[in-house]
């Protein structure tokens, strides 16, 4: 094996210095082997784009115009600012608000071509401590921290677009026109807004039918990386309309697969998977859960709003693109649903659910799309209240997630500090497969006020070696002795951290983020490919108070539903993680945690789900609701420090029918059919469900107690859903 | 008993049970029809089959035992009336499949040039044993192959359609050969209940494959894998061209012929059967993509041929539209493959309230046309004879 070092990488230049670490990796080193290697481009311009969140403390009002938009440039998020006082209980003193432009990115790919390593660097010697990680600068970094009002983060994310997709012409306004429904009335109406993959939109489960008329319940649907129309709604993507879907459900005597092509929902002249094609898709069987009701029930008061993410941010469950284009989505239907309200002239509440999940970030609900969640639902709130005074009930808007599916995945560790300033040191035997032809990513975090941070990788079978000079501004790369071109790098080591002061019980961390190139290229190439087997990350630092942890998170590198991504999970390989129960291991499946390995299950939670209004969602293995699913995600038991606990899960609902029946029923893609889906992505919906039915002001089923562990369950479930005469039925 | 194992023959090699179709697995000659799974009796199609050298032995012994000397009888035995449908029913169904096989394809004659090939249907009045009779040819359909680029730019559909493999396996191998039960399922037909409706339909796809073979001869097209080695078919490119595909042709005269039978035995009734017929034929044929041994251009020409030809079968039968009704017709058609690009198919596309219709693609390309009545379709006595008691079999049984 050659002699692979690590050096101090150049800065990358204003144009990459607000770039999220996950998109200046892809940009600067993972080109040749990331999605735009492995997805077929269809234009030279395809993945040319990158969108820009801005996460904003203001404190200024800014007028909106009549429709509640802001009359900036193209823009996918309204602008949204309000003031607050700090006199609310158990709200943020700051004002945060959330924005999102799209541009294009040719400027940046050039400056790859021009950045790299220089042979000064190569040979630059570094200080022995992890620069600004000492205590003194520690202790000043956190004091300006703490005094900041205004957090003008502003993260650019690479976005996996294509040329197609995106809309050059100016954006003409939405328009909703009513159906005039004479059950869509105040007080038992509900929008249902579904963020997923794969939805088809003219299931006759998303209809309604009236003898021979037909209509649908879907009044907006947005396809993420849908060709973009030459007069477009949305800045990217394509937009479908209530009369547009109502055209194709209407149209019962063309086959459903003619249809699906008719809208262009189903095309095998397009590059990529396919999803809406298949027999089970993730989105449509969520929203059927969710939303779904047999079509002769007529429930036109409850309405759907449908985000179809890019394929291509689906596809890589490492969530790396995903935050955002979730927010986009979010935004999206709470925007809509405004417009409906406002046209339907009173409030109707809005239920979301997002069945998506990631490993990482700092699960504290301050992560950038945990932030942006809980401000465009305040804000929506807000606005629903100022326009409909009188009907505060219904101004409501919810968003729901699974806990995730990695308890059992080996994907967690941490490490305690076991009194005030301990100094902590954690091992993390991080496995790398062979024949891995997607990147690996582990995220270590720990309090920002943490000192004396040091960082140290060993190869597999190599010596420690020793991050040094890692810092706020300076990522380090791992390259072969003597080559600094960028694509000769084979990992890359950044430390980041949240800014500002955090809203009262949490706690503000920083994270050491370590990326892996693949282990295997997946075509011929000269490029060194990262050694497989066990990459040893020791990471030492001072916590300043007792209980305080450093944790480490391994991010998804699975295949979603429908898609055939080659990556092979990495996971902890630790001796003392035992798997089975009993004293040879012989026992059934281990699901607690061992006091002397660093390696966990609980903590294992999904890590864009903990913010301040989203309602966790666990599963639950058959219907008393006294065993989680064997993969369900936990939150973890032990506080981080005083007063800073992961988020518990609210409740839970079915994942798996029994302990082998996996999954539970709901609709295949096409009309009539069913198909069986499990994961805590099928547990959301039913939650979502649940509180549509009460806005809906029909019977709720009851629910059941929780006898399983309340970090994966809650404290109350969900009964079983029940099937009756082959259609899903609400309770009577 | 050479015709038994023939090439092609009705009920040859690979006929009971009927996998490997016309020249799939299990080589030429592997012919499931009249006699396959679901047909006549649901085993040989009829055959009388052979004695056993020691029951044959047993026989002559039998008979020395009780024949006796030969007293000649005192008439003759009544002769059949020569000539006469009527006598269809004394002969084997696998005899009859042969019979009207011939029927049907000795009065379809063919045309080509370049690229462009096309059916015709031949019309035959008079004529005796020693006087040729009158004949006249009208077209009946004919299919154009698409230039190379376009077969290129359906390559890339090809390559996507086959993200289904996974879901759609089960049915492509259960689907090689003539895929009847598929058909059976919607129809309710039963093979002891039903077996002069099943000898029709295993006609049609006879008929069907013969045809599909001459027109893949003279188009000379080449299958999807030839054009790129990514495609990898899941199950054995058969060794035939690929455009029209055979499957499409004999999907679609099966639901074709299935549609009319019923329609004028007055059991179409139920809302939804003509469309799931089609439906069936449409997901036999695109499940042809997904596997990797046809482009959607060759589904067209199928689709196309197999539609008019059912038509024609039935016309030539003497089917009715309803119970005493008017006789259906035929209407001529054209596959134009030039231009067909990366357009997919799709049924509605040029099939609406039973008939085809022009259809011009995105990009302006004309790729089905409809064209005239076809005139001159004389009703033939056999094909009426096996017709008329498929229609039978499905009244139901007078009020006492």
């Amino acid at each position: 094996m050659s002699q692979f070092i690590w050096n101090a990488e150049t800065p990358g230049g204003k144009d990459l210095d607000d770039f999220d670490p996950y998109s200046v990796w892809s940009l600067r080193y993972a080109a040749d082997f990331d999605f735009a290697a492995m997805a077929e481009k269809d234009n030279k311009d395809d993945f040319k784009y990158d969108i820009v969140v801005y996460a904003d403390a203001q404190t200024e009002v800014e007028k909106l115009d009549e429709n509640g938009r802001s009359k900036k440039a193209i823009d996918v998020v309204k602008e949204r600012s309000t003031t607050r006082t700090a006199d609310t209980p158990n709200e943020s003193p700051q004002t945060v608000s959330t924005r999102i432009f799209l541009e294009p990115t040719s400027e940046t790919e050039a400056t790859i071509e021009e950045t790299g390593l220089t042979k000064e660097n190569a040979r630059r010697k570094a200080p022995a401590n992890l620069g600004d990680q000492d205590a003194k600068s520690v202790d000043a970094q956190e004091k300006k921290e703490q005094q900041r009002k205004k957090v003008r983060d502003k993260i650019r994310y690479r976005a996996p677009l294509r040329e197609s997709s995106i809309c050059k012409a100016k954006l003409t306004d939405p328009n909703y026109v009513s159906g005039n429904y004479p059950k869509l009335k105040p007080g038992c109406s509900a929008i249902i807004g579904i963020v997923d993959d794969g939805i088809n939109l003219i299931n006759d489960r998303f209809s309604c039918q009236h003898g021979a008329h037909w209509h649908s319940r879907v009044d907006f649907g947005w396809v993420m990386d849908g060709k973009a129309q030459p007069k477009s709604t949305v800045a990217f993507g394509r937009e479908y309309t209530r009369d547009q879907l109502d055209l194709q459900v209407q149209a019962r005597d063309i086959p459903e697969r003619d249809r699906l092509m008719a809208l262009d929902l189903v095309n095998f002249a397009r590059t990529g998977q396919q999803t809406v094609s298949r027999m089970l898709s993730h989105g449509t069987h969520v929203a059927d859960l969710a939303a779904g009701f047999d079509p002769q029930d007529n429930r036109e008061n409850a309405r759907i709003l449908a985000v179809q993410l890019p394929a291509l941010v689906t596809m890589d469950t490492s969530g790396a693109w995903l935050a955002p284009f979730a927010l986009a989505g979010i935004s999206y239907i709470l925007d809509r649903a405004f417009l409906m309200s406002k046209i339907e002239d009173f409030a109707i509440p809005v239920v979301i659910n997002f069945s998506y999940g990631i490993s990482g970030g700092p699960h504290n609900g301050q992560s950038v799309v945990e932030r942006g969640i809980d401000t465009l639902l305040r804000a929506h709130e807000e606005r629903m209240l100022d326009t409909f005074p009188n009907q505060p009930r219904f101004c409501t808007a919810e968003l729901v997630m699974p806990t995730g599916n990695r308890f059992l995945d080996r994907a967690h560790a941490e490490k305690c500090a076991d009194a005030k300033n301990a100094e902590v040191t954690i091992d993390l035997p991080w496995r790398v497969q062979p024949s891995d032809v997607t990147a690996n990513f582990l995220e270590i975090w720990m309090p920002r006020a943490a000192k004396n941070v040091k960082v140290w990788v060993a190869l597999p079978d190599g010596p420690k070696v020793q991050l040094k000079d890692l810092n706020f501004q300076t990522g380090l790369v791992l390259h072969p002795d003597g080559q600094t071109n960028p694509n000769c790098v084979i990992a890359r080591a950044t430390i980041d951290r949240q800014r500002g002061r955090m809203p009262s019980g949490t706690q503000p961390k920083k994270r050491v983020l370590l990326a892996i190139v693949p282990t295997q290229l997946p075509y011929p190439s000269t490029r060194p490919v990262a050694p497989s087997g066990i990459w040893t990350i020791t990471v030492t630092a001072k916590l300043p108070e007792a209980g305080q942890k450093i944790e480490a998170w391994i991010q998804r590198d699975d295949e979603p539903i429908g898609y055939k991504r080659p990556g092979r999970p990495s996971y902890f390989d630790d001796p003392d993680y035992r798997r089975f129960d009993g004293p040879d291991q012989q026992g059934d499946v281990k699901l607690t945690d061992d006091p002397n390995c660093v390696v966990k299950r609980y903590g294992a939670l999904n890590g864009m789900a903990t913010g301040q209004k989203t309602r966790i969602i666990g599963g639950y293995m058959g219907p008393p609701a006294a065993h989680a699913a064997l993969y369900a995600g936990a939150a973890d038991k032990s506080t981080n420090g005083a007063n800073h606990r992961m988020r518990y899960p609210c409740a839970s609902a079915q994942s798996d029918t029994s302990r082998v029946l996996s999954g539970t029923l709901g609709s295949g893609t096409r009309s009539g059919s069913v198909s069986v889906l499990n994961g805590t992505s099928v547990a959301a919906p039913q939650m979502a469900r649940y509180l549509v039915l009460g806005k809906l002001g029909l019977p709720l089923p009851q629910t059941v107690q929780v006898a399983g562990p309340v970090e994966q369950l809650g404290t109350q479930a969900l009964p079983q859903p029940a099937w009756h005469r082959g259609t899903r039925r609400d309770p009577r | 008993m050479s015709i038994d194992g023939g090439v092609g023959g009705v009920g040859g090699v690979g006929g009971v049970g009927g996998v490997g179709g016309v020249g799939g697995v299990g080589g030429v000659g592997g012919v499931g029809g009249v006699g396959g799974v679901g047909g006549v009796g649901g085993g040989d199609g009829g055959r009388a089959g052979s004695y056993s050298g020691g029951l044959a032995g047993a026989m002559i012994i039998a008979r020395d035992g009780i024949v006796g000397s030969y007293d000649p009888p005192a008439q003759p035995a009544p002769p059949f009336d020569p000539n006469n449908a009527e006598n269809m029913k004394e002969w084997a169904p696998w005899v009859r499949g042969l019979i009207l096989e011939e029927v049907v394809l000795s009065q379809i004659g063919y045309g080509a040039d370049g690229g462009h090939a096309g059916l015709f249907h031949l019309d035959v009045t008079g004529g005796t044993a020693t006087q040729a009779p009158q004949c006249a040819y009208h077209p009946l359909a004919d299919v154009k192959r698409p230039e190379a680029d376009d077969f290129l730019k359906q390559t890339k559909l090809v390559y996507n359609y086959a993200d289904l493999r996974g879901d759609r396996a089960a049915e492509i191998l259960n689907q090689v050969g003539f895929p009847t039960v598929f058909f059976a399922t919607i129809a309710s037909l039963h093979p002891a209940r039903n077996k002069y409706s099943l000898e029709f339909v295993g006609l049609a796809q006879i008929v069907a494959a013969k045809t599909a073979m001459q027109i893949k001869q003279v188009l000379a097209c080449k299958r999807p894998d030839r054009f790129s080695a990514q495609i990898q078919p899941m199950i054995p490119t058969p060794g035939h061209g690929a455009l029209p595909s055979a499957h499409a042709v004999e999907a679609f005269i099966v639901a074709k012929v299935l549609i009319n039978l019923l329609a004028e035995a007055e059991v179409n009734n139920l809302p939804l059967l003509n469309e799931m017929l089609l439906k069936q034929a449409s997901r036999i044929a695109i499940n042809r993509h997904v596997a990797g041994v046809h482009f959607p251009a060759d589904t067209y020409a199928g689709a196309v041929m197999g539609l008019t030809l059912g038509d024609y079968l039935c016309q030539r039968a003497g089917a009715k539209t309803k119970k005493n009704g008017p006789a259906v017709k035929t209407t001529g058609a054209s596959f134009d493959g030039v231009g067909i690009g990366n357009t997919d198919f799709a049924l509605s596309y040029f099939y609406d309230k039973g008939k085809i219709e022009t259809y011009k693609t995105p990009d302006g390309a004309e790729i089905v046309k409809a064209n005239k009545a076809v005139p001159d379709i004389q009703k033939s006595p056999l094909l009426n004879w096996l017709w008329s008691r498929a229609v039978g079999e499905w009244k139901d049984a007078e009020p006492a």
